[in-house]
């Protein structure tokens, strides 16, 4: 075990408690008329323990050197704004409408996280927001919100 | 004789032109994803999924079901010839089949475990036609204890054969069950854990969470510890029929195999890898020259090839008589079917026979058509070997948030989604495993209406769980794997096995 699985492990106790106290607030009940926090206080209970054993019989084990998290910081930046680039389509996509924001979020990640060259980036952005408008929009009939250019286009 | 006209029902649905379309549709996928390193059957099961809300339950079930059983036969390709896993379920396959095409014998290799996947993969289902009515039948004796007890032995079993930390697969299992519970209390209509927010009040999606955890967060991972793929086997391909003595070398692993990966596919967590780890270690062990293995011997494809297959046509008996998934795939697909409005159990058959007999009978077709598309256009599977994963990525991503946004028209599905994407990665880099988490998040709901209409039951004693016969042989049962395996912790390491695969 490392400090990293540590955290980790504490973190899922934390859900636990969460969980346990939970089940108090939506009342457990008795055996022979359990109620809706039934579950979640048993099953909180059980799982803080068993993240307390993992801890206890792990313990020793810490390792004095520890390992990084991230093997390469570049590995890290491209994880991080991989990530980033999620939410952020998200959010855009109700502001900027489907094409739009799917292109530029192709355009991002094909150019700035594994650099492909231009024509790479823009041929294969391109087409993927049309099949994927094909496939959704006009296919699947998906309503995805639309912006500017979808007002132009078969919807 | 009744089976055999039930199948005959199946073949009808099965061969209406629109079922035998997405059942090409499922095998092609499955087959790309099995050839395609970095995205196995869980996370393109999950990526496909929301599509399937939009045809009927028989096409998605169909469909789901090809690219899981295809994904078995593509994860070899990748395997024999780049020896990088396309799935979980080909790491064995890597051994032999790579060093096979080193020495210029990847056709026989592709060959033998396309024809070994065939053969199993029939003798999976045949298994499944004659085997799946008298365990439907059984279970509809089965009253909420021995649900309850049956959802607790499956959780058991996997945590136990996932092969990792049995501690931290059972904490994994019990963070899936709380996570169903948020949302409305069945019994009491009550919300839990939802903290105002509407958009979760019938609970956190299914195809969210998966896609989060297996989908974003392999990609994120790859990402960062940038996935290259090794150095392709060039050349020709070519003899892609084995020889007289090939087929000689391979005809009892390939037997054996379909038996073995069959036995081991119906256990709750048994899978595919499992059954292909095992096929291997009994192989090298029977044979005459077990110095051979690893060093390009064809029993050691024929054997895990076959092995898998046919566990992945077993792994439906749970789901489709008991209700009860045997993996991660298997409770995504659950999940799929109860969005139609479906609960898969021992009135599936009686129910839905359109359904069940129809799946059945298109897995017999699929299978013939895998071997189409997995002999004659292995060329074009190579050419898609070459996709740089700097373009794949992208392209993945893109699809988990358009199908997650896509299911109810709710940013809050891609939000729960991203945030479920961060906890995945974080479980990978940790090796916490997915796969227990999922299947309990699937079965939490019919975990807790069973345990509380028990104890409701038994006024509430717990000796209705063991006192009743059925339920005591699966709370036994669980019992005796969790002390067996403390002792093994406490004695030495427990079975060797690689670390916990997501798609299996």
């Amino acid at each position: 075990m490392n400090k990293y699985e540590r955290s980790m492990t504490l973190g899922f106790m934390v859900f636990g408690a969460i969980f346990l106290i939970g089940g108090i607030h939506y009342k457990i009940g008795r055996f022979n008329s359990p109620g809706g926090g039934f579950l979640p206080f048993w099953f909180g209970l059980i799982l803080v323990t068993l993240g307390g054993a993992h801890l206890i019989s792990n313990w020793k084990e810490l390792k004095k050197k520890e390992e990084k998290f991230f093997d390469k910081r570049s590995g890290m930046k491209k994880m991080v704004f991989t990530f980033i680039s999620l939410p952020a389509y998200t959010f855009l996509l109700s502001w900027l409408g489907f094409i739009i924001t799917t292109f530029l979020f192709m355009l991002f990640l094909l150019r700035f996280i594994e650099p492909q060259k231009w024509k790479v980036v823009l041929i294969v952005s391109i087409m993927t927001t049309i099949v994927a408008y094909a496939f959704f929009v006009l296919w699947l009939r998906a309503s995805l919100p639309p912006g500017i250019l979808e007002k132009f286009l078969p919807y | 004789m009744e089976a055999f006209q039930h199948l005959m029902l199946g073949f009808g649905i099965c061969f209406q032109p629109i079922n035998l379309l997405v059942c090409f549709i499922g095998v092609l996928v499955g087959t790309l994803v099995g050839v395609l390193p970095g995205i196995g059957p869980v996370a393109a099961i999950s990526l496909v999924l929301p599509a399937t809300f939009k045809i009927t339950p028989v096409q998605s079930l169909i469909m789901l079901a090809g690219i899981y059983y295809g994904a078995m036969y593509g994860g070899s390709t990748t395997s024999i010839l780049v020896n990088v896993p396309g799935e979980a379920a080909s790491v064995v396959t890597c051994l032999d089949g790579y060093q096979m095409a080193r020495q210029g014998r990847a056709g026989p290799a592709l060959g033998i475990a396309a024809f070994g996947s065939f053969i199993a993969g029939t003798f999976g289902v045949i298994g499944l036609v004659f085997l799946a009515p008298p365990l439907a039948e059984i279970a509809l004796k089965f009253g909420p204890p021995e649900y309850f007890s049956l959802v607790i032995l499956g959780v058991t079993l996997v945590s136990y054969l996932g092969g990792g930390s049995l501690i931290k697969d059972l904490m994994m299992a019990t963070v899936g069950l709380l996570l169903a519970s948020i949302g409305t209390d069945i019994m009491t209509g009550a919300q839990r854990f939802t903290f105002g927010v509407i958009e979760i009040a019938e609970g956190l999606g299914l195809v969210p969470v998966v896609m989060g955890l297996f989908g974003i967060s392999e990609v994120l991972v790859n990402i960062e510890q940038e996935l290259k793929t090794s150095s392709i086997v060039e050349g020709k391909i070519k003899n892609l029929l084995p020889n007289l003595k090939d087929w000689r070398d391979s005809k009892w692993p390939i037997i054996r195999g379909s038996i073995l990966g069959f036995f081991i596919g119906i256990l709750p967590g048994g899978g595919a890898l499992i059954s292909s780890f095992a096929s291997y270690a009994i192989e090298k062990k029977v044979s005459k020259h077990p110095e051979k293995f690893g060093k390009g011997a064809i029993e050691g494809v024929a054997g895990p090839e076959s092995a898998n297959n046919s566990a992945a046509q077993a792994a439906f008996i749970p789901l489709l008589t008991l209700g009860i998934p045997a993996n991660a795939v298997m409770a995504i697909l659950l999940g799929a079917l109860m969005i139609h409005g479906i609960t898969p159990g021992p009135l599936l058959m009686e129910k839905y026979p359109d359904l069940f007999w129809g799946t059945i009978a298109s897995m017999y077709v699929g299978n013939g058509m895998l071997l189409i598309l997995n002999l004659p256009l292995i060329g074009i599977w190579v050419q898609i070997l070459k996709v740089p994963y700097p373009i794949l990525f992208p392209l993945i991503l893109l699809f988990c948030l358009i199908g997650s946004y896509s299911i109810n028209n709710m940013v809050m599905d891609v939000l729960v989604m991203v945030v479920f994407g961060l906890v995945g990665y974080l479980m990978k880099k940790t090796n916490f495993s997915g796969a227990p988490l999922i299947l309990a998040f699937v079965l939490g709901p019919m975990l807790e209406d069973n345990l509380r209409r028990s104890l409701i039951m038994s006024y509430g004693h717990f000796n209705i769980f063991y006192t009743r016969p059925i339920s005591a042989i699966f709370i036994i049962t669980a019992l005796i794997i969790l002390v067996s395996s403390i002792i093994k912790i406490k004695g030495r390491k427990v079975i060797p096995i690689p670390p916990k695969s997501e798609d299996d």
